[in-house]
């Protein structure tokens, strides 16, 4: 690590030499030290300090715990997904992303491993989760579609149409359909093996992309991305 | 006066604030109690909600998430013996004894009361110093100012961490992380490929709350996949029996109850120490009042209320000892009020030296929202005595997938209605995570990252200001009695930690 602070900071000094000096807006008597002097000493101390931990840590250091195979298997799988979630959230929309990234870590992680014989499981899973969401979302947004429009109309008072009252019915909705969903899974894959995971994944993956769609989008009104979600 | 009062308390009187502070104080206790996520996690996480409501109701959800959070952590430490978080490190030892003895509700029931007393009793601390310490900064110049900032920042490097040098660095490091943007005093623009980036919403710096989310959210998430496989302690069937203590018991101990507040309000007001120092200077007082009390209280260590109620009163008096610096001066006392701090900027709100003297009735709402922070903390906290067994049943196998996803979706949602800038936010989040668990993998402390983050801004812009006011004397810092005072502390500090170190190492 201090070889790599080292460089950041010797980077950071010719970022900020090539970068130039520039005086504040109205310094015609002079005075101001300019935008480069504190950049510039910080990184002359930044790579004075990463020198001086160079030379200790190289007879102090300590190894850190040794992740087992595993454990290496699922930290990468965490990062490449966290990589393609962040790179493909702009084209494929929140809602994919999110329940994949979801259903992917949780049943991984569940399974306590990333096995080739497991793909199949992995592609199954993700488009059940993913589905699964979409019908919950698809209901949701009928939902939210009557009642707006039917108080908009007059068929309903306006207190129906209101967000607060939409925010609830949608959330109960959702709440009662996962509930469901939870209870007769639980009935057909009681024990802890494969399958088991393998639906608690997929449930936890949508529930949980539709619960945060309900806050952020329908309470907080944040514009998440559509992507492919078009409707 | 009383109608300032009047208008804090108006802030604060709506259904809204009440429901969201009961959310957060719910979250807080669960974060708390889930070994491996943190307080200031959690108020990291917790952003950009608050950015969507109003100012105090916002702040008061996310004092509800601390205050539960500090609490919370003492449940895991009674229940299994391992601490939710750092805070309640102390607890463990009589905690767990106590529920070896059939009493785990008594324990957790005294840790709520203590946690209870420690939080009123430093809010009260709070009530009182802050606006003394308010009024103190009024004869801050630009010199002062840069000098303040200078010394939040070498304190909180000096104290975290093992390495003197590491926080140091971390802390320069997040200076460095701070100048990237646009130049307040030339607009000119400080970031590498400036013309490529002068059109994206990296020319405004980066983006505080998604590099909050990314360093201890993200990087938190990356580093309990390296021990994801680990075995983890499951609770024991567990009863509760009887909750609260005889309230005899508890004025039995009122010594201890307040020099733990006493401790706990201190330690938290000085920037950068934290509920981990409080808590064990807490119990070691404690233990000298049991052994001095002649049979009255019981020896601490041997699985009694005693030893439970120290650590609890002294971490949450931490969370009104921490405001006190964090309001009055604008820096903070903790990782999580540096966070806090700036939850409030994005708000708009400067805490320091204008908020009370322009925004008195913002005070006074904060002061209420703490109030009601901890009444719902020993609340919650007392009604769900007999389910944090099934909470803390949650594998982190499930719950660290949708923390990342929570954090993701916080750094995206800051950005409102403007959906590059959140894809945007996004990468900062992820690459600050990338960055935060390989530092702190080697042992570099990531709350001096905040501290340069935050206090990179009021240096840069104070230290200009001053040196043009002098035009151009670099001397000038050394010509006030103030900024002596304030170098003279930095020295100390410095000092101090060294020192104590070199203990550290002799005993080990």
């Amino acid at each position: 690590m201090p070889v790599v602070l080292m460089g950041t900071s010797l980077l950071y000094f010719l970022y900020v030499l090539s970068q130039g000096d520039t005086k504040m807006i109205g310094d015609e008597i002079g005075g101001d030290p300019g935008s480069m002097m504190l950049p510039l000493i910080l990184s002359i101390g930044m790579f004075v300090t990463s020198v001086y931990l160079f030379y200790t840590e190289r007879t102090t250091g300590e190894k850190s715990q040794q992740m087992t195979i595993e454990e290496k298997h699922l930290f990468t799988l965490t990062m490449v997904t966290a990589f393609l979630y962040v790179a493909a959230i702009r084209f494929l929309g929140f809602i994919p992303c999110t329940c994949m990234l979801l259903f992917t870590l949780c049943f991984a992680n569940l399974e306590k491993d990333v096995r080739k014989e497991d793909v199949g499981k992995f592609v199954s899973g993700n488009l059940f989760s993913l589905i699964s969401v979409l019908l919950v979302y698809t209901f949701g947004r009928s939902i939210t579609r009557v009642f707006l429009r039917s108080s908009r109309k007059g068929i309903l008072p306006a207190f129906f149409g209101s967000t607060g009252f939409i925010i609830l019915v949608v959330f109960l909705m959702t709440t009662l359909i996962v509930s469901l969903v939870v209870s007769a899974c639980r009935k057909r894959w009681h024990e802890d093996n494969t399958d088991h995971r393998y639906w608690v994944s997929i449930t936890i993956a949508f529930a949980t992309t539709e619960y945060l769609y309900i806050v952020f989008k329908q309470m907080f009104m944040v514009e998440l991305v559509k992507g492919i979600i078009i409707w | 006066m009383g109608s300032t009062i009047a208008q804090g308390f108006a802030q604060v009187a709506n259904i809204s604030t009440v429901v969201w502070m009961a959310i957060g104080s719910v979250l807080g206790i669960i974060l708390g109690a889930l070994p491996g996520l943190t307080a200031t996690m959690g108020i990291a996480l917790m952003i950009p909600i608050s950015f969507q409501l109003p100012t105090a109701t916002g702040i008061g959800l996310l004092l509800a998430v601390y205050c539960g959070a500090v609490s919370g952590a003492s449940i895991p430490a009674i229940l299994l013996g391992i601490p939710g978080n750092p805070n309640a490190i102390a607890t463990v030892e009589d905690g767990y004894l106590m529920m070896k003895k059939g009493k785990a509700g008594q324990a957790i029931g005294g840790a709520v009361v203590a946690s209870f007393i420690g939080g009123v009793g430093s809010l009260v601390c709070l009530m009182f110093f802050s606006p003394l310490v308010a009024k103190l900064t009024l004869a801050f110049g630009p010199a002062e100012k840069t000098t303040l900032a200078l010394v939040g920042l070498v304190i909180i490097a000096s104290i975290s961490g093992d390495n003197l040098a590491k926080g140091l660095l971390m802390g320069a490091f997040g200076m460095a992380l701070a100048f990237l943007g646009t130049d307040p005093f030339s607009g000119q623009l400080r970031i590498p490929f400036a013309k490529a980036l002068a059109h994206t919403p990296l020319a405004k710096g980066l983006d505080l709350t998604s590099t909050l989310i990314g360093l201890f959210g993200v990087s938190q998430v990356f580093a309990e996949m390296r021990k994801i496989n680990q075995k983890t302690r499951k609770p024991a069937k567990v009863r509760i029996g009887n909750v609260f203590p005889s309230l005899k018991k508890i004025i039995s101990m009122w010594k201890i109850i307040l020099s733990s507040l006493g401790i706990g309000t201190l330690i938290g007001a000085i920037p950068g120490t934290g509920a981990s120092i409080a808590v064990f200077m807490a119990r070691d007082a404690a233990k000298h009042i049991a052994d001095g009390s002649n049979g009255k209280l019981e020896p601490i260590g041997s699985g009694c209320l005693e030893g439970v109620f120290a650590p609890e009163v002294a971490n949450n008096a931490v969370t009104g000892g921490a405001l006190i610096p964090t309001l009055a001066l604008g820096i903070p006392g903790d990782s999580a009020t540096a966070i806090l701090i700036g939850a409030l900027m994005i708000k708009g709100v400067t805490p320091g030296f204008q908020l009370f003297g322009q925004n008195m009735a913002l005070v006074y709402a904060i002061f209420i929202t703490m109030l009601i922070a901890n009444i719902f903390m020993a609340l919650f906290q007392i009604i769900g005595v007999r389910l944090y067994p099934k909470i803390l049943s949650v594998p982190s196998q499930i719950l660290m997938p949708i923390v990342l996803v929570l954090s993701f979706i916080g750094a995206y949602a800051i950005a409102g209605q403007a959906t590059l800038t959140g894809i945007y936010n996004l990468g900062i989040a992820l690459s600050m995570g990338i960055v935060g668990y390989f530092l702190k993998q080697d042992g570099y402390p990531i709350s001096p990252i905040v501290l340069g983050l935050i206090l990179g801004g009021m240096f840069e812009e104070n230290f200009r200001r001053a040196v043009k006011l002098a035009g151009g004397n670099y001397l000038t810092f050394f010509t006030k009695p103030i900024c002596w005072f304030f170098f003279v502390l930095c020295a100390l500090s410095i000092a101090m930690s060294v020192v104590s170190r070199k203990r550290k190492a002799k005993k080990v």
